[in-house]
């Protein structure tokens, strides 16, 4: 009998658990759990807020890797969002919605595309949410902005370099951040100029990068350019990431003897790398030139000693000598600083630009309609430094019939003799006055 | 008496009424709810309940945990895709190819590792599915010139919809060939457990020294289940790439989805028949659940509370919540019938664990 | 190029040294438990977090930290199996010698711990900047740490400490008979549950040895528990699960392959190589290296 007594009481139990797990797993955000309005065909009208006329809240939605590979990188690019949309809420929040505040809600995409997806459906459908920003890896970025323009939602995308994202002929994705070939643009720009300034230049080069996509593509690209400058490419290694020592790759480094060196790796591999370079007294006479990834983390330069990133070259998304120039970004970086414990970089900053754009499109549209919204971002044309949003120094925003941004701001810095601080030399408008590269830089 | 022994009767007779009810519903489901989100969180579940499935049908039944059935999938996924992309071949006719290569892999993966047992199985199906993983996402362009585009994944090409092509512009279609899908591998396992074969693989299970004295050849029905439990992973892999409409091989290849799998079949229930459906209608909402409300302030913490409940399962319910929930099923039927003033068939309150 | 294997195989020895020694506590858990522990990489990480903070907060030195980290580990450990993983085994003992499901439930340990570590700490990654650990010296061409060579001789001693505790103490002895056949030395009256939660103990103990060197040689964050843990089950397979001194040849053999492989074709393309050896290792020799056919099961 206490068996049957027993039984019925799971039983119980265990239908209220499912019928709660179904009914909170659907309804969560206070959505409604069989609304007919969102439904196969999206409009785009929001039923919950008034297209018109005194709103109290905007939400906005926000995916970011929280969790998995690139859990530093997404937290730093919340962080910024976040930050971004604190100010801009007091100062008045959305004025031309009468003052209505901005609500982020934010999202882990695990870095994992598939939850990615979720959760911006989930946003578009539970949240209701007019407009999305996201999702840094293009891996998680390709589908997930393909679900924002099925529902008709204007997808902000930060962090995706790989060009097919807005060339795929949709209307609703709108990127603020550069294509992957403007990095090694940049780069190569720089170096022509370090050149012609002063006559000296690399004969040979070398390649050293993390084998996904953003490795890759960099450095097929870096390869290409080097080519076709008549320079000879002595060492091309890929490196599965995730490595335990970056040893192996630097004593063939080493034994390659480049002029000149082009790493592309995160935050882990990228500390390892530099300390072995580092210990194992490799001369490269040009530089090291490293594309962001680790190397724009200021947890990297936390965790190497200084002495190991003299004269190192950084190509950053961002123009890092903004706080020298600007007291408002200063007093940002200090903010940061004080309040999360680590340097301002460019993923904080461009997931900051990235919330303010939003903010400006529905400043501009005056209303929470996807379509008005969208309206507004193909309008949208914001020239540095606009308030406090193009906290990453980039010249302005304007999406060009691809959704693409059209104004790219990266910068080119070198780090000085002793690795602790650095100076922009690159493009010629950030270049910091005074600034004089170290080129070829010296023995130590 | 049969059933002291443990085993489990599933004729039509005696599948519970409330569970058939439960069916109905899910057929009937896209037409009660528009709300596309729980469209798209059942369309998961029945995607892990069917990889589930399919997992079960190799490692329920023979009691080897292989983690890594990913493998399986990603070839299944890739395969379709590719020749989507390069050769325009609609995929319901890659799916077959992919089904095919899927199996030859599942046959060349399978056999040496059946030779091994335990963790060395485990390990080893790990170390298979890792080196597609690497090895895809470092190459650009593979064997024979295909463009395996390393880590940037594949594109499928969106032709919105082009129902010859397995794309559909609404959820709902995909929901209806899933849930199809779902009930035909939890028909096979079902068919399989009541031949010959799903007794010759639970006996290979419980003692294979004993199973091959007895003269049951272990290699060839374990790979008969492999080659099964192959195709139908690759169908799964074949699903997502067109569900999502794009595949990479970190996701498709992970250590992640393996174990994803492999975590809903065992916490359904290793072995059992409707475990893995059990399992996923568990664990799917559940892990979105925590994702949505900790997911975004937290994170990290909704996997963590994930795990907790991963060791809670394999602690407090190692059969796995199938036989729970068949009682949970059974109580319901009682209770209707009570409703109803039936008499509650004896039978349904004897029903023995499934082994 | 044969300039560069001759500092890439030092590489090689002495990062397999330490692949060795983290691998040599989950050697012992399986060697007597039976159990793979999936959860190892964790308790590797718990240990480098808890050497980082004692560092940061009170300024010990790692080495020093040894003290401290270790017994705590070693509780812990005992704790998890007593806790955990025995009632698993006491469920299962009719049916199998390894149930299945503790798999399972590491792998679920290891889930939580990773990510409740994440969800507390952040995903950010520190390090450890002692004395040592910025100390290098010049080995034949290859810079080296002095916690790596540190670690290699301090990893070479604690494994024949090991060795000899099993081998000459009585209590090694009960765990060496107790990995041998556990039914017998149940026979002989002692409590073999007991001796599986000190075994854990020490596995875990062993590898919070282990997390002292780690620390100083890379870096504090949540992931680095991914990074060794798969390694180390390569490892002990290739050197004999079970066997203690295995574990020192397997990493050393995977440390140089890994090593001289990168020197020889692209690194990303070694990596794949050691999951393959791996594989053909465990085809025509899945005893490892060093045991013998019978000693298997």
């Amino acid at each position: 009998m206490l068996k049957k007594k027993g039984s019925w009481l799971i039983s119980a139990w265990l239908v209220m658990v499912l019928i709660l797990s179904f009914a909170l797993s659907g309804c969560a955000g206070g959505g409604q759990s069989a609304s007919p309005s969102a439904s196969a065909t999206p409009t785009g009208t929001q039923t919950s807020t008034a297209s018109t006329g005194a709103v109290k809240e905007v939400k906005i939605g926000f995916v970011w890797p929280l969790s998995g590979g690139s859990a530093s990188i997404g937290k730093e690019h919340n962080d910024g969002a976040l930050m971004a949309i604190d100010e801009i809420n007091q100062n008045g929040g959305i004025k031309s919605l009468g003052g209505a505040k901005i609500v982020p809600v934010v999202a882990d995409s695990q870095t994992k595309p598939d939850v990615g997806c979720t959760q911006v459906e989930r946003l578009i459908t539970q949240e209701k949410v007019p407009i999305v920003v996201g999702c840094y890896n293009s891996s998680v970025t390709f589908p997930a902005s393909e679900v924002a323009e099925r529902y008709q939602t204007p997808f902000i995308s930060q962090g995706g370099v790989k060009n097919e994202i807005t060339q795929r002929g949709f209307k609703w994705v709108f990127r603020v951040n550069n294509m992957e070939d403007y990095d090694v643009k940049e780069t190569f720009d720089a170096i022509d100029s370090f050149i012609k300034e002063t006559g000296q230049g690399p004969k040979t080069f070398a390649l050293l990068y993390e084998s996904t996509d953003w490795g890759m593509g960099y450095a097929f690209g870096c390869k290409r350019e080097g080519l076709k400058r008549g320079w000879t490419c002595v060492l091309d290694e890929p490196y599965a990431e995730g490595v335990s020592d970056m040893t192996p790759m630097v004593l063939k480094i080493k034994s390659a003897n480049p002029d000149i060196l082009f790493v592309a790796s995160y935050t882990p591999d990228a500390i390892l790398f530099q300390k072995a370079m580092y210990e194992n007294k490799v001369y490269i006479p040009f530089g090291i030139q490293a594309s962001g990834g680790g190397h724009q983390d200021p947890a990297f330069f936390a965790a190497v000693p200084p002495e190991s990133v003299a004269y190192l070259f950084v190509q950053d998304d961002w123009d890092s000598s903004l706080p020298k120039k600007y007291d408002w970004v200063a007093k940002i970086g200090e903010e940061v600083k004080a309040k999360l414990g680590y340097e301002m970089n460019d993923f904080f900053a461009q997931g900051w630009t990235a919330a303010y754009v939003a903010y400006y499109a529905l400043e501009k549209a005056g209303s929470t309609d996807k379509e008005a919204i969208r309206k507004a971002l193909t309008e949208l044309d914001l020239t540095f430094p606009s308030g406090h949003a193009l906290l990453t120094g980039v010249k302005g925003i304007k999406f060009d019939n691809t959704g693409q941004n059209i104004y790219i701001g990266g910068t080119i810095s070198q780090r000085s003799a002793d690795g602790k601080s650095k100076v922009v030399l690159w493009p010629p408008e950030n270049k910091e006055p005074g600034a004089q590269v170290v080129w070829p830089i010296p023995k130590p | 008496m049969l059933q002291k022994l443990g085993e489990r009767k599933t004729d039509k007779n005696q599948i519970p009424f409330s569970l058939i009810i439960v069916a109905f519903v899910l057929l009937i489901l896209p037409l009660l709810i528009h709300n596309e989100y729980i469209i798209h969180i059942f369309v998961m579940v029945f995607f892990f309940a069917f990889l589930g499935s399919s997992w079960n049908i190799v490692s329920g039944f023979t009691g080897e945990l292989s983690l890594g059935h990913a493998a399986l999938v990603g070839i299944g996924g890739y395969v379709s895709t590719l020749l989507f992309i390069n050769a325009g071949l609609t995929p319901w006719i890659g799916m077959i190819v992919g089904a095919i290569v899927t199996v030859i892999a599942g046959i060349i993966i399978g056999y040496p590792c059946f030779k091994l047992r335990g963790p060395f199985f485990t390990l080893t199906t790990i170390a298979f599915a890792e080196l597609l993983r690497i090895y895809v996402s470092n190459t650009e362009t593979g064997p024979f010139g295909i463009q395996l585009k390393g880590s940037m994944g594949l594109l499928v090409p969106l032709l919105g919809n082009a129902p010859h092509f397995f794309e559909f512009s609404s959820k709902i279609p995909y929901y209806y060939i899933m849930l199809m899908a779902m009930f035909v591998a939890t028909w096979i396992t079902f068919l399989i457990r009541k031949k010959r074969l799903g007794h010759y693989l639970l006996a290979i299970k419980s003692d294979p020294d004993a199973a091959q004295a007895l003269g049951v050849n272990l290699t060839k029905y374990r790979l008969i289940a492999m080659i099964i439990s192959s195709a139908f992973a690759s169908f799964g892999g074949v699903f997502y790439a067109q569900y999502f409409r794009y595949i990479n091989a970190a996701r498709i290849f992970g250590l992640d989805l393996s174990i994803e799998i492999a975590l809903i079949a065992l916490i359904g229930g290793q072995g059992t028949i409707l475990g893995p459906i059990f399992g996923a209608l568990l664990l799917v909402p559940v892990g979105e659940y925590l994702s949505l409300k900790l997911g975004g302030s937290l994170p990290g913490s909704d996997l963590a509370i994930y795990g907790l409940i991963m060791m809670a399962v394999v602690l407090f319910m190692p059969r796995g919540i199938n036989n729970i929930v068949v009682k949970v099923f059974n109580n319901v039927d009682n209770f209707l019938m009570r409703l109803w003033r039936l008499k509650p068939r004896e039978i349904l309150n004897k029903k023995g664990r499934s082994p | 190029m044969l300039v560069r294997l001759i500092p890439a195989l030092i590489e090689g020895i002495l990062l397999g040294g330490l692949y060795g020694i983290i691998a040599v506590g989950l050697n012992l858990i399986f060697g007597v438990l039976r159990v793979v522990n999936f959860a190892h990489g964790s308790m590797l990480m718990l240990s480098v977090f808890s050497y980082y903070f004692l560092w940061k907060i009170f300024g010990f030195d790692p080495f020093f930290s040894i003290i401290i980290v270790a017994p705590a580990m070693f509780v812990l450990g005992y704790f998890l199996q007593h806790i955990l993983i025995r009632p698993l085994f006491v469920r299962e003992r009719a049916l199998v010698v390894e149930p299945t499901s503790v798999l399972m439930l590491t792998t679920g340990l290891m889930f939580f711990l990773d990510n409740l570590i994440l969800a507390i700490f952040g995903p950010n990654y520190f390090s450890i900047t002692t004395k040592i650990s910025s100390s290098y010296f010049n080995l034949a061409g290859v810079a080296v740490p002095w916690p790596k060579i540190i670690a290699f001789f301090g990893g070479l001693f604690l494994i024949f400490l090991v060795t000899w505790l099993l081998n000459k103490t009585e209590i090694g002895k009960v765990i060496k008979a107790t990995a041998q056949n556990r039914d017998a030395v149940a026979m002989c009256g002692i409590d073999v549950y007991k001796i599986y939660d000190l075994t854990f103990g020490m596995g875990v103990a062993l590898v919070s040895i282990a997390g002292a060197f780690a620390s100083q040689m890379f870096y504090v964050q949540p992931s680095i528990g991914t990074v060794f843990g798969v390694k180390s089950f390569l490892v002990i397979v290739l050197g004999g699960l079970g066997n203690i001194l295995g574990s020192l040849i397997g990493g050393l053999v995977f440390g140089i392959v890994e090593a001289l492989g990168s020197q020889v074709i692209a690194s990303s393309a070694s990596t794949m190589l050691s999951f393959l050896l791996f594989i053909i290792i465990l085809f025509f020799r899945p005893q490892g290296l060093l045991m013998r056919r019978a000693e298997r099961r």
